[in-house]
């Protein structure tokens, strides 16, 4: 079947996302994750995970809408802070902070706040372009996957999210691994039975996947903001945003350009994300300047670089997010959690299934970007004050907002109860660097890669060779082990750059 | 301090090791039946992972272990905690409130405890502005109670007093 999206089909995206409910929740979404995005420390992430009780009562394409929105404009949102306070509001505008906070202490406070507005708006747009014509490209191939295929692109997911793990690759991996447990908890697909249960009927469903949700990112959240007490400055000058000229923006062209690629390509690899994007996209900009000495003092294209590169990585990560159903980020994997918690399976037959929904996130992910530009500028006052919310109001607030949203979910106590439980989990990982999106991703693939790795051996009749006997599994397979490998190789490879003659090591 | 945290991320360590042992030891008390085909047997997938965990999880404590002096002088962690007196208090007496607030809520229920909660919480995080505190804790209480129970639906706990006596 033909799996590219018509321009009718567009057209209908369109009259659906301009719909009065859609329109409005994609907005509200929008102001969501601008203001949780400037509140440092919190991000669009956190924002995503608040909102999700809200979107489940409610249409799917305004509910996803709505996610969208939090997810775009909390790329943007981070930037604020970087610029004017000299810290990362989300660890995706840390790159923006090397340029736009030098611009601030100069005075362009203004200036750099409407390179950033502008930037992330056209990244996300060109993200845009790509998610639509790329996507249903990519389920095309998708479809004649079979289960040992998806086994291994499930692995391949999980391999690259825990490769690129702060500390090291094995935490990720049992991060991933544990997720993957998680989702084993409930009633058996294949056989009915049920497993890990302790006969406790809420558990027959198995772990919701919100429960864990809040828990390892707004409860773990809650206690780190309580340990992080006196770190945020307050003290705001008036925000206003001064646009760029048509002539700054023909001069920076090429940087515009090669950013929107380098962030939307990056996207596109699960596991990579924004912070990646905007350092290379950042590093790529300043190797290719003029004035490569002016970046760190506040150069326009510093900020350009970043801001675009990490709009336009979502866009990217999209892609295999909904052609494949394997999430490029945690991000990502709240929206394949949103669609589920709607009954849609993610992946390549929702492109058959489901064509209106697929282009009504296409266009409600182009339309995001454009309600962000109108509405960043707006809302630019704003954010002096939202910047000056004591610790003391937000912490109860992410509480209640968690409280209120699980209690709700199934109107169950147990779901709080694993809130908290998950909560402690997730502080404990993150204090000790254990990385929490293999964790939500793995949970989200879990029940896929189950299933795909249980008919493979169904297929074979017990015999795992079927898992290394087919060409595309087998590409996959290699991509996983190079992943795995790689920070392990770029370890020995500084090893080797770094040792003396003697045979020590120098220090770095 | 990083003997604390050295200590902390063994004991982390060690804890995934245990419960892969634990998820292992598990799914030998499941009920597959004897000659099932492997893709029916609902044991063999979460038994490796169990085993994955478990290996993983061994790899890291000894390479922890091992490395003891060298990460000492490196001191990288994700989060650098502040281990003083008041951040104790601001994160212990925080838990207690939670803990608080979770079990009375079924009793109490949403409208009466959520307010008087807030309240404290915000007090108790140092704000001294006490008429500001109360109208953030109504206006908050409200708001959730608004979006949650009138615009979505989704109901909130109401509590064994408020609906035996009202």
């Amino acid at each position: 079947m033909d799996q590219t999206i018509s321009l009718s089909m567009i057209a209908q995206g369109f009259q659906t996302m301009f719909g009065p409910y859609q329109f409005l929740f994609t907005s509200f979404g929008v102001v969501v994750g601008l203001i949780v995005g400037v509140i440092p420390g919190l991000g669009g992430l956190i924002a995503m995970v608040l909102l999700i009780p809200f979107t489940i009562n409610i249409d799917p394409t305004a509910g996803l809408g709505c996610l969208i929105g939090v997810f775009v404009a909390g790329c943007y949102g981070g930037a604020i802070t970087s610029i004017t306070l000299g810290i990362p509001g989300s660890p995706v505008a840390a790159a923006t902070l090397l340029d736009g906070y030098p611009m601030s202490k100069s005075g362009r406070t203004a200036e750099a706040i409407g390179l950033a507005i502008v930037s992330s708006t056209l990244g996300g747009i060109f993200s845009a372009m790509v998610l639509i014509l790329g996507a249903p490209l990519l389920a095309s191939i998708a479809l004649r996957f079979g289960p040992p295929e998806f086994f291994a692109l499930g692995i391949l997911g999980l391999a690259t999210i825990s490769s690129i793990a702060k500390e090291s690759t094995l935490k990720g991996l049992i991060s991933a691994a544990f997720g993957l447990l998680i989702a084993t908890v409930g009633t058996d697909v294949f056989t009915g039975n049920l497993r890990f249960t302790f006969d406790n009927p809420e558990l027959f469903g198995g772990i919701p996947f919100i429960s864990t949700l809040f828990g390892i990112f707004a409860g773990s959240e809650i206690l780190i903001q309580l340990e992080r007490w006196e770190m945020i400055p307050t003290a705001v000058e008036r925000l206003r945003a001064k646009l760029p000229t048509l002539k700054s923006m023909r001069r920076h062209a090429k940087t515009y350009i090669k950013s929107s690629v380098i962030g939307t390509l990056i996207g596109t690899v699960p596991g990579t994300g924004g912070v990646i994007a905007s350092f290379i996209s950042y590093g790529e900009a300043k190797r290719s300047s003029k004035h490569p000495e002016a970046f760190g003092k506040g150069a326009e294209e510093g900020v350009i670089a970043s801001e675009t590169a990490n709009n336009a990585m979502v866009g990217g990560a999209l892609v295999p997010t909904l052609a494949l159903g394997i999430p490029g980020d945690a991000a990502s994997a709240l929206l394949i959690g949103a669609l589920m918690l709607h009954g849609i399976s993610p992946g390549p037959r929702l492109f058959e299934a489901n064509p209106e929904l697929v282009s009504a996130i296409f266009v409600g992910f182009l339309i995001a970007n454009f309600i962000m530009l109108g509405i960043g500028l707006l809302m630019c006052p704003l954010f002096t004050l939202v910047l000056r919310i004591k610790k003391a109001y937000l912490i109860p607030v992410i509480f209640l907002l968690c409280f209120a949203g699980i209690y709700g979910f199934r109107n169950s106590m147990f779901d709080v109860f694993l809130l908290c439980l998950f909560g402690v989990i997730g502080y404990g990982m993150r204090k000790f660097g254990f990385p929490l999106p293999p964790l939500v991703i793995a949970q989200v693939l879990g029940r896929m890669i189950e299933e795909a790795f249980r008919r493979s051996l169904l297929m074979s009749g017990g015999n795992p060779v079927i898992f290394i006997s087919r060409p595309i599994a087998d590409l996959i397979w290699v991509l996983v082990i190079l992943f795995v490998a790689f920070p392990y190789l770029q370890r020995i490879t500084i090893f080797k750059a770094t040792k003396r003659p003697d045979g020590t090591t120098a220090k770095r | 301090m990083h003997l604390m945290r050295k200590l902390g991320s063994n004991a982390l360590t060690l804890g995934f090791s245990l419960f892969g042992i634990w998820v292992i030891w598990l799914s030998y008390q499941l009920d597959v039946p004897a000659g099932i085909e492997l893709g029916f047997n609902l044991a063999f997938y979460p038994r490796l992972l169990g085993w994955v965990i478990f290996i993983i999880s061994s790899i890291i404590l000894v390479e922890q272990l091992s490395k003891r002096v060298e990460q000492d002088d490196k001191g990288t962690q994700a989060v650098q905690p502040s281990r003083n007196g008041a951040l104790m208090k601001r994160m212990g007496g925080s838990v207690l409130l939670i803990i608080g607030y979770v079990s009375l809520i079924s009793i109490v229920g949403y409208l009466l405890l959520t307010p008087i909660f807030l309240f404290a919480f915000i007090g108790f995080l140092g704000n001294k502005n006490w008429i500001m505190a109360i109208i953030v804790s109504i206006l908050l209480t409200s708001v959730v109670y608004f979006l949650f129970w009138i615009l979505l639906y989704i109901p909130l706990p109401e509590g064994i007093l408020i609906t035996r006596f009202f």
